[in-house]
């Protein structure tokens, strides 16, 4: 058989193999910067009993569950770009984030903190499943509505938060928490389950990668090559929901990374699902473990910025980007 | 031998109604299907694809369509749908090439694959597009691109919904030549939905006519009427000889005022 | 020349009228308690926050960082007692008529203060003179410790707050005799919990109350197993509040600090 996961060689594959040396290369650089610096300086050759604790109990179970959050959401994002048919989708842009973190702050509120995880899945399935019926037409989805209804769970579901906010009073500041996320209750449990997680919807993505391309087309196209197209999508929508619902429940609203990363990768020329997944999986994980690095030592004094505060400023920039640059692109696509 | 068989074959859609008391479409021929819009052209061949529910009998090769597999379906027959959309970019090699997916065996394209996908594209001009995205083609590449991608599965079954949309007329004549030649070399079956007359008449010989539904007409080319032409498609239909080929005159019908 | 008179006797029986009872309302709960000590009956204070049981029988006009101005407005105070500025700002403050008393102290000696120009507005300078004098008394019984004790006071578990120097809290530790080693010039500060350890508190104190409802024990926080303080659990609303409880929370606190040094 010798059916490995890599294709076998063909022109233009010497150009995929080294960027993903590049990209091996990038994620272990800023890994190793991740887990050097920091509030406070290690030593990491000389490292007393403190720092030894800080390093393994404290900074890389958090550089690891940012990375994953990071790689999770990126993926997240790309599913659902196959589902939307839409390079704009992405879980913040679909509303499963806000949806998501909604279930979460109301299980928090009325359960505690066991309900929290099953809670955020069950909001954003019900999110993306609004957004879905809102935006197909006789069995095709519409771009346009797709955002526009996207944009309507999105605010729904935060005004939703905010009314809980204020219901709660002065228990806000737990609630906040998830609306700008942040990586701090890191633990090696959450690391372990969210790369599970990540690897099993990675591996369901290659396994399928050739089917995941042809979503992309109308759906007569994609029906009349064989491709089981709606089973498909169900099974997209609910892997990328749940990698939402873990990072969410784990890490809060952390926008625009899904839409940034496969983005990126894209504009480089790295455009089929085969290439993207993985591609996706280790440049959703740097650009966040590097993110997390930027909110955690910007500023004196062992104070730190909300993670998801930088990542949405950095999106809505790139967004602005897309507006000014891309306008062809956006519009032919409605 | 017959590729698809039709027995009081039914599509309902909405009020619409399309009725085929029976049909057989055979090894090697071109079949035009013509009808003014509405009529049920596209609503035929997308359930000849398999994507309409229908009642009554449909066999593709002898078999009852519902009861293949999606991919002995889709390896015996390609479709080109009307409008042909992409939402996500990619480059126009991989577009021709996604149409050779039902022939996968593994997970990957293989390097056949790829080869006859080159050959495509050469034989069609679009080698010169070939690392472009097809988001940025204009209409009639993006059309010569995706019946490209129709052909390139090699199924003997083409289906084929006004595939010459604001294609160039050289680009027309040169896939319609290909077309004719693949259905005789593969002893195939291309059943192409056309609003284009004189291009049917030359190279089709068996044509459909749909009105409203309805199949009015079952004709091979030297069966072909004016009258009959001309009050399917609703307009006056003039054929004129010009140097041993047959050409087609057209204007609108004169309505009688009262 | 009698019309004169008239306006005249109108004017004084305002001015006098308005002193006899005020109307008060207080934006800042813990500048309830302090009306209460300084005598201010129920009918003068007719409009208090949401969550402020001190004066039962006053009008609820909202959350203290969210004021209803119409209700407010509805009840034509002379006194509005605010907090900072950032809960009501100036803006706000010049649209009412009514007297307005800023009470925003961020030491305990601020407090006192505060409780003396209070005493003056209200007309009570004996009863705050007395208050002053009792809490200065509950100061007087704090014990000096041999050197100070090294403090970090969590605010809120997720995420990481914890006390910084412009916070009530940072007297509240430095008068008990301890030092909070967060520096940072902010009420709160969102801490990276490595510092935390590096900064190794002698004390560690977590607040429980609105502000932090459910919050799992430090020591079983996965990012603080290598913290090696003491740590110590408080009542928010005991310690985190600049009013009358601060100073018996400062002399608690001593007590504890005093049982860590020995």
């Amino acid at each position: 058989m010798g059916s490995s996961l890599a294709p076998p060689p063909k022109p233009g594959n010497r150009r995929e193999l080294l960027a993903l040396g590049g990209l091996l290369c990038l994620v272990s650089l800023v890994f190793v910067l991740a887990v050097s610096h920091g509030a406070v300086p290690l030593k990491i050759f000389h490292l007393d009993e403190t720092g030894r604790r800080i390093l393994f109990e404290v900074r890389l179970p958090r550089v690891l569950l940012a990375g994953l959050t990071g790689a999770a959401l990126a993926l997240a994002g790309l599913y659902f770009q196959y589902v939307m048919q839409n390079p704009l989708a992405d879980a913040f842009t679909t509303g499963a984030s806000a949806s998501s973190a909604l279930g979460a702050v109301l299980a928090l509120l009325v359960a505690g903190e066991i309900l929290v995880l099953p809670a955020a899945l069950a909001g954003a399935l019900l999110g993306l499943a609004a957004v879905f019926h809102i935006a197909s037409l006789r069995g095709r989805l519409l771009p346009v509505t797709m955002l526009l209804a996207g944009i309507v769970v999105n605010t729904f579901a935060s005004a939703a938060i905010s009314l809980l906010k204020f219901l709660a009073d002065e228990s806000v500041a737990s609630i906040v928490f998830w609306l700008m996320g942040g990586f701090q209750n890191a633990t090696y449990a959450r690391v372990g389950l969210l790369a599970g997680a990540v690897f099993a919807s990675a591996l369901y993505g290659l396994l399928r990668a050739p089917a995941l391309d042809l979503t992309a087309f109308d759906d007569e196209t994609a029906l009349s090559s064989g491709v089981p197209l709606y089973r498909l999508r169900r099974e997209l929508l609910f892997t990328g929901a749940l990698l939402t619902a873990v990072s969410v429940a784990f890490s809060g609203i952390i926008g625009f990374v899904g839409l940034i990363v496969p983005h990126l990768l894209r504009l480089i020329g790295f455009l089929r699902a085969g290439v993207l997944v993985p591609f996706v999986v280790l440049f959703g994980a740097a650009f966040m473990m590097l993110a997390d690095l930027l909110a955690r030592t910007l500023l004196p004094q062992g104070q730190e910025l909300p993670v998801g505060v930088l990542t949405s400023t950095l999106g809505g920039l790139f967004f602005l980007y897309l507006l000014l640059k891309r306008k062809r692109e956006l519009y032919e696509l409605a | 031998m017959n590729w698809l068989e039709l027995r009081n074959f039914e599509v309902r859609q909405g009020d619409f109604r399309l009725r085929i008391p029976e049909l057989h479409l055979s090894a090697g021929e071109m079949v035009a299907v013509l009808g003014p819009n509405g009529s049920g052209k596209s609503t035929l061949l997308s359930a000849l694809a398999g994507l309409k529910t229908y009642r009554g009998t449909l066999r593709l090769a002898g078999n009852e369509l519902h009861t293949l597999s999606e991919r002995e379906r889709y390896r015996r027959l390609s479709y080109l749908p009307q409008s042909g959309r992409l939402g996500l970019p990619f480059e126009v090699f991989y577009v021709v090439l996604t149409g050779r997916y039902p022939l996968l065996s593994g997970r990957h394209y293989t390097e056949a694959d790829h080869r006859a996908t080159e050959r495509l594209l050469r034989l069609f001009d679009l080698e010169d597009l070939r690392h472009r995205l097809f988001g940025e083609l204009s209409g009639g590449e993006r059309q010569r691109v995706l019946l490209a991608r129709a052909l390139n599965r090699e199924a003997p079954v083409l289906l084929l919904d006004e595939p010459f949309n604001a294609v160039d007329l050289r680009h027309q004549h040169l896939f319609v030549r290909h077309l004719r030649d693949y259905v005789r070399r593969k002893k195939g079956l291309c059943v192409t939905v056309l609003h284009d007359l004189s291009l049917a008449v030359k190279y089709f010989d068996r044509f459909l006519l749909l009105k409203e539904g309805t199949l009015r007409a079952d004709l091979r080319r030297a069966e072909l009427s004016e009258t009959l032409l001309g009050e399917v498609m609703d307009v006056a239909v003039k054929f004129v000889e010009h140097g041993g080929e047959m050409l087609l005159s057209i204007d609108l019908m004169k309505k009688e005022e009262n | 020349m009698k019309r004169g008179v008239f306006l005249f006797t109108v004017f004084f029986l305002l001015l006098t009228g308005s002193a006899l009872a005020l109307r008060i309302v207080v934006l800042y709960p813990a500048a309830s308690p302090i009306l209460r000590a300084l005598g201010i009956p129920d009918r003068e204070v007719v409009g208090v926050t949401r969550h402020d049981r001190v004066y039962p029988g006053a009008i609820k006009v909202g959350s203290h960082l969210r004021p209803n101005l119409e209700l407010i407005r509805a009840l034509a105070p002379d006194l509005l007692i605010v907090g900072s500025r950032r809960a009501f700002p100036e803006e706000t403050a010049r649209k009412f008529s009514a007297r307005i008393f800023r009470y925003d102290p961020r030491t305990l000696q601020e407090i006192l203060t505060n409780i003396k120009a209070l005493g003056e507005i209200l007309g009570r300078r004996q009863a705050a003179e007395a208050l002053v004098e009792k809490l200065s008394a509950i100061l007087s019984r704090i014990k000096p410790l041999p050197r100070p004790v090294t403090v970090i006071y969590e605010v809120s578990a997720t995420p990481l707050k914890v006390a910084g120097a412009r916070s009530i809290v940072n007297d509240l530790i430095r008068v008990a005799g301890g030092r909070n080693l967060v520096t940072v010039p902010r009420k709160h500060v969102l801490i990276s919990p490595e510092k935390v350890l590096a900064l190794a508190p002698e004390v560690y104190i977590y607040q429980v109350g609105p502000m932090n409802r459910h919050p799992i024990p430090p020591k079983k926080r996965p990012y603080f197993r290598g913290l090696r303080s003491r740590i110590l659990r408080v009542e928010e609303l005991e310690f985190a509040r600049p009013g009358l409880n601060a100073f018996s929370a400062a002399l608690k606190l001593n007590h504890m600090f005093l049982s860590c040094v020995r």
